[in-house]
């Protein structure tokens, strides 16, 4: 099954030129970290040679990390377990066909080879062998729990219960991790460096005696048992949720707006609220609530942090025809409606997310230094907004990926993500430095500022329009 | 004077369209007068679908030109849009939108007033037996339910020329004699209607013309009361041009 699988993902990946992104990614990472790797292999060899274990504790953190997020990265299985689960297979074979299944990307690989050179340094320490074990055994939980997690989403797709306090119970540890490690000399920040479960593997790997081992390994047993137990009972819950849907599963309601695209941007709401990544923007949102009952915000900082929002929601804008297929691509065909007409829909559901997102930055403006004050924010936002929409629309078009609702979906090419960050938020940035210098031409400049990226939208909005209508084909091709 | 293109609702002329090396449909030449039920019959893979998608301006000819309703067809023609109705192969629907709503937002994009979207809504749902299901998400609706709700949006805005690719596919008996029965009452009123369906029976019930199309290229036009007078079948004739895949030896089959 896995040769149909590993085919079934290559034919994709080189149809949607995905391979591209792979390839980009690569570049991008080995270019942009092999140096700091080398250094921290050599520091953490030299460190655990000399009995201290804080950089390999920080190493092997820093890659379970890096294992998170690369099984949060989309995975285009052809064969996924919903068409699968109609032939003869054990539970046991649809889940190892899943584990399996990560391995076909080429970012795996390189996740896999960096973890493997991170276990060079225990080679250096008093135990290598268990130790090495010991790190095999941290890597796969966390793969465990990233796998974990991902399917727990995909059930929390299904079950408003489970969504609810897996939110509720991120918003709690992000709060609490917030505030603790504020302080910076809390014993409780203390314990929280310490709780490290990277610890484990060095306690392991640097033990003075042979009974010293017994406690982190009985530990990570422990844990590789739970993990485990974790990731089958997600599985399992998975696939049964599958079996069990309801057909009659009612739309999530949200508010409609008025005119002619009204049904279409309620359409797109309702879609883009299920990409993950556009809740990644909600991060700097919490950190500003909880920053402004300790301090107050100034108003760079304030607007600083609408420019990271906006950043943070780049898949919402750069990427905006991803969730469409080539079905919905040719209803859009079908009605009456320009390009632009579907872009400016788009556009505006973006625009509506984003604007909830930002309402309690800028209310906690308005909070703490006055309603005036709070036209500079949302100057800032303005512009912002506009910028990231006149760039996405272009991009949207010409290089558009495939997204998946409830997966992390921003697989864009590295190099675009990085020159579209910049480009969406330049003009907000001067607009902050601008409003903070006060100079007298400043007024002059921040309107010409706004001038030119509401023109720089509209052109976009008509460009990229026009460009769609022509490559709607290669759209479909591309999304398919 | 009244021009060829005005007799004709559907007027292809040497459409042709190649996808790099391969020729999906080859220079085909139809046309259909107005208020007529044409049908557009072939095997899977024949091309059937690539011409219903040339006709209706979905795709763009390699070669030849169309007219529907005397207009030219274009990718880019919006008016062309207004004027016919669509029931694509796939479904092309919304998998996040409720099958009302489906309804709503075509009747909002072809300038339908609410009043008159929510009526007309309200009487296609019903008569294709779809009202239990108006709430229902198109993700989670049956393939026949999603099939209903795609030809009631194709019908909502009272095109002149209606273009329906395999419309009867996956429909229950009830619904699909309330569907032909819709047909017949459309072509009475004027409304050209342009099917593909592989159900041959219907086709020989409904449609006053044929067009057989066998690996791109038009083998066989012709009304279907000839069919009668040459004393032989839609079938017979279908299989004589489309030919009979071979069964191959399944002696193996029901043996264990």
């Amino acid at each position: 099954m896995f040769r149909y699988q590993w085919r079934a993902f290559w034919r994709r990946a080189l149809r949607t030129e995905r391979v591209k992104f792979y390839l980009s990614v690569v570049v991008l990472v080995v270019w942009s970290t092999a140096g700091a790797l080398l250094n921290g292999l050599a520091r953490a060899a030299s460190d655990l040679a000399a009995g201290r274990t804080a950089s390999m504790d920080t190493l092997l953190l820093t890659l379970s990390l890096a294992w998170l997020v690369v099984l949060s990265e989309r995975l285009n299985v052809s064969l996924s377990n919903e068409r699968l689960r109609r032939f003869p297979l054990t539970v046991r074979s649809l889940l190892t066909l899943r584990l399996s299944s990560l391995f076909l990307s080429p970012i795996t690989w390189l996740a896999t080879l960096v973890s493997v050179l991170g276990l060079a340094p225990l080679l250096s320490a008093r135990h290598p062998v268990p130790g090495i074990l010991a790190a095999v055994v941290f890597f796969a939980l966390a793969i465990g729990i990233g796998v974990s997690v991902s399917q727990l989403l995909d059930v929390a797709r299904r079950t408003k219960g489970i969504r609810v306090v897996v939110m509720a119970l991120g918003a709690a540890v992000f709060a609490f991790a917030l505030t603790v490690l504020q302080r910076d000399a809390s014993p409780l920040r203390a314990s929280l460096v310490a709780a490290n479960p990277a610890t484990l593997v060095t306690a392991v790997a640097m033990a003075t005696t042979p009974s010293a081992m017994i406690v982190p390994v009985l530990v990570l047993f422990l844990s590789g048992t739970v993990v485990w137990s974790l990731l089958r009972w997600s599985f399992v819950r998975g696939l049964y949720n599958q079996a069990t849907e309801t057909t009659a599963q009612r739309a999530t309601s949200i508010a409609r707006l008025p005119g002619r695209l009204g049904p279409l941007v309620q359409k797109e709401q309702r879609r883009i609220v299920t990409v993950l990544d556009i809740w990644m923007g909600l991060l700097p949102v919490v950190f500003a609530v909880a920053l402004s009952f300790s301090i107050s915000l100034s108003s760079t900082v304030r607007q600083a942090i609408v420019v990271i929002v906006c950043a943070l929601n780049i898949n919402a804008t750069l990427n905006c025809l991803g969730l469409d297929r080539p079905a919905g691509l040719t209803r859009y065909l079908i009605l009456p409606i320009r390009g632009r007409d579907l872009l400016m829909a788009k556009n505006v559901s973006a625009m509506v997310i984003m604007t909830m997102q930002l309402a309690l930055v800028l209310a906690i403006g308005a909070w703490q230094s006055g309603v005036m004050q709070l036209g500079g924010d949302v100057l800032v936002a303005i512009v912002v907004l506009l910028a990231h929409l006149a760039w996405g629309n272009l991009v949207s078009v010409f290089e558009p990926r495939r997204a998946e609702p409830r997966k992390f979906s921003s697989g864009g090419d590295p190099v675009t993500m990085v020159v579209s960050v910049f480009v969406g938020s330049a003009p907000g940035v001067a607009v902050i430095v601008l409003l903070g210098n006060g100079s007298p031409v400043s007024p002059l400049a921040i309107a010409a500022i706004v001038l030119l990226t509401i023109a720089a939208y509209y052109g976009s909005l008509q460009f990229a329009g026009r460009s769609f209508e022509r490559r709607v084909a290669l759209i479909s091709r591309r999304l398919a | 004077m009244t021009t060829d293109s005005d007799v004709w609702a559907i007027d292809a002329r040497g459409l042709t369209k190649t996808f790099g090396t391969v020729t999906a449909v080859r220079a085909v030449t139809l046309q259909v007068p107005g208020g007529m039920i044409f049908a557009f019959l072939g095997p899977n893979g024949s091309g059937k679908s690539t011409t219903v998608r040339l006709l209706t301006g979905l795709l763009a000819p390699s070669a030849g030109e169309a007219r529907v309703s005397g207009r030219v067809v274009s990718v880019h023609d919006l008016e062309l849009r207004r004027q016919i109705g669509v029931l694509p192969e796939e479904d092309a629907l919304f998998p996040d939108l409720t099958i009302w709503e489906h309804l709503e937002l075509c009747g909002r994009l072809y300038g339908l007033n609410q009043q008159d979207t929510n009526a007309r809504a309200i009487q296609l749902l019903r008569h294709l037996d779809l009202e239990q299901g108006r709430t229902t998400i198109v993700e989670k609706a049956s393939f026949g339910m999603r099939k209903k709700c795609a030809l009631a949006m194709a019908l909502l805005h009272n095109p002149r020329v209606l273009f329906l690719d395999e419309p009867f596919e996956g429909i229950d008996p009830g619904s699909s004699r309330n569907i032909k029965d819709l047909l017949l009452v459309l072509a009475e009123r004027g409304v050209t209607i342009f099917l593909t369906s592989h159900i041959l029976e219907i086709v020989e019930r409904l449609a006053e013309r044929f067009a057989l199309i066998v690996k791109g290229e038009v083998v066989c036009c012709q009304a279907v009361s000839d069919l009668e007078r040459d004393g032989t079948t839609l079938e017979q004739l279908y299989l004589r041009y489309a030919g009979r895949p071979d069964a191959g030896n399944l002696d193996w089959l029901g043996h264990r």
